[in-house]
């Protein structure tokens, strides 16, 4: 199960370790300036300064890079080792602690793009729509009966007083109406298992792409702690996981029932049981069966691990959940997640504005609504028993 | 054979009752199923497919909802109706005579309908929160739709980047080079 507070918990650490590399990019950067700054001239002669147990100001023992070569400078008369040796290190603190200033706020960044699908709660929404089915869709789905109070028709109609007219109207529509409905609770029903379905497969894919950015990011800084510098073999980057959110909104889309009021209710609500049944299989299995995207990724120095993980979480998670949760509702999902070609989705699949459209069209034949009914005795002038 | 006057008195004393607790029933699950969606809608940035979904739950449950005052009312307009030919026609009142005195002499009381739904598809959404266990009044809360992330990641890139600009070591650097 998705933990919002353990994804948050994982862009914490990303935020802190980016902010180490960054700071050791920084501070090795810094001494290769001082180098070349001092690196000859007339009158001057070759220093070699220790660093004698200096290390960046790393908090943390396991990434703390303790500087493995001197630093080779070319002083000249008049050279305040000492003092040198102290600002040097003055410095290399700074360069080292600007990483953390450069990183502060990935963290708030990142919940803010991710928030809209690690939000909504998966097992409220799933709970939602197990009741909807069974408490909701299945209740309403009876068999068409025109006398379902068994008053008998040859009664009923041969009543005149004023109240007959809407009792009669009440009456007589009523089982439609709950068919109807039957059908429409079940459209319901399908429009938020598809989403439940795209949410809970973003939010995992999320979970488990930021956890391997952690993961390379800990290999970059324990590869830099070891070198005692920039490593000149840097780790093979793990490849990040991508979830194929377009292909996941895909395989739930397919079987959603099609959207037509003609449906018998029976069809649909089984229809849309096995689709719920299915979305909720597919959440316990999807952490590792869901489908992945290869796109290749660069993530060594602590930008091209930052842009991986903003542009990533930007686009191929946010926008592509996004763009499913709005293709369902507009016609514009595909396999590919690109716009589908022509004839990719048939006319009558099940979209939220053809719903919206054909509940509409009900309501403006009005066969949507019941007349209220009065509750007063419908004998009229004349009528027998 | 069921007399007409039985049938009636069937109808409204137990078959439109039973189907009001009925449709009751359903609408009160409809409620928590509208309000648990609106409420994960609005976190997930009321997304047009949830909004079009809660605009069919929200008219379908209006129905719904006003179906059980009808329903009650239908109990009622039918046990008046039967009452009006017991009191004008004497095959109808011998047929009274002739029912069971249980089928006379019960009362259903009227089913409440379940509480209004306002607007589900609006932004956001209100939901009531404590009030099952008697201990904790129950407290109307306000949640609020998810916006879009404020910044594209090439904008937060360059926050970041000004943000080191901004550091002392930066500045020292400058001063060394004479910048």
């Amino acid at each position: 199960m998705f933990d919002r507070g353990e994804f948050v918990q994982v862009l914490a650490d990303i935020e802190k370790y980016l902010g180490y590399l960054r700071g050791n990019e920084n501070a090795y950067q810094y001494m290769r300036e001082v180098e070349e700054s001092m690196s000859g001239g007339e009158g001057t002669i070759l220093d070699v300064i220790p660093w004698e147990g200096y290390g960046y100001p790393c908090p943390e023992e396991r990434f703390k890079v303790k500087p493995a070569l001197p630093l080779n400078i070319y002083v000249g008369p008049g050279f305040k080792r000492e003092e040198f040796i102290a600002s040097v290190k003055e410095s290399m603190d700074a360069a080292w602690r600007n990483g953390e200033a450069w990183s502060a706020g990935v963290k708030d960044w990142a919940i803010s793009v991710c928030d809209q699908f690690t939000r909504p709660s998966v097992p409220m929404l799933t709970s939602a729509m197990m009741s909807m089915q069974t408490q909701v869709v299945e209740k309403l789905a009876i068999d068409v009966n025109d006398d379902w109070a068994q008053i008998g028709a040859n009664l009923r109609t041969n009543w005149t007083g004023e109240a007959a007219t809407d009792f009669n109207v009440f009456y007589d529509n009523y089982d439609d109406v709950q068919h109807t409905f039957a059908i429409f609770s079940g459209y319901i029903n399908s429009g938020v298992a598809f989403t439940t379905g795209v949410i809970d497969a973003t939010q995992k894919g999320a979970l488990q792409f930021v956890k391997d950015i952690r993961t390379n990011l800990e290999k970059q800084l324990e590869a830099w702690a070891k070198a005692g510098l920039k490593p000149s073999n840097p780790p093979e980057p793990l490849p990040p996981w991508i979830t194929d959110i377009a292909k996941v909104a895909w395989d739930i889309f397919k079987l959603i029932p099609v959207g037509q009021t003609v449906d018998k209710a029976r069809t649909v609500v089984s229809d849309v049981a096995t689709l719920i049944k299915d979305v909720d299989a597919a959440q316990k299995k999807i952490a590792k069966d869901q489908p992945g995207k290869e796109k290749p990724i660069k993530v060594q120095t602590a930008e091209q691990i930052y842009d991986a993980l903003s542009k990533t979480l930007y686009d191929d998670y946010l926008g592509e959940c996004q763009k499913a949760l709005a293709g369902l509702h507009s016609g514009g999902i595909s396999e590919s997640g690109a716009p589908p070609a022509p004839g990719e989705i048939a006319d009558n699949a099940f979209t939220g504005s053809r719903i919206l459209g054909l509940m509409k069209d009900i309501q403006d034949r009005r066969d949507w609504k019941l007349p209220e009914v009065s509750n007063e005795s419908m004998v009229g002038p004349g009528d027998t028993y | 054979m069921m007399s007409k006057m039985e049938r009636l008195y069937r109808a409204g004393r137990e078959e439109i009752p039973q189907e009001a607790e009925h449709i009751q029933t359903i609408s009160r699950d409809l409620f928590d199923v509208i309000d648990i969606v609106n409420v994960q809608s609005a976190r997930a940035g009321d997304p047009a497919i949830l909004v079009d979904m809660l605009t069919i739950g929200g008219d379908l449950y209006d129905v719904l909802r006003d179906a059980v005052t009808s329903l009650n009312n239908c109990a009622a307009a039918v046990i008046a109706t039967a009452d009006d030919f017991r009191r004008t026609d004497e095959d109808a009142a011998s047929d009274y005579d002739k029912m069971s005195d249980s089928l006379k002499g019960s009362q259903p009381l009227p089913v409440s309908a379940p509480p209004e739904i306002k607007d589900p598809e609006a932004e956001g959404a209100t939901t009531v929160v404590g009030g099952d266990d008697g201990h904790v009044p129950p407290e109307e809360v306000e949640v609020e739709s998810t916006p879009d992330p404020t910044k594209t990641p090439d904008e937060d890139k360059q926050d970041h980047e000004d943000a080191e600009a901004a550091s002392d070591y930066d500045y020292q650097r400058e001063q060394r080079s004479g910048r």
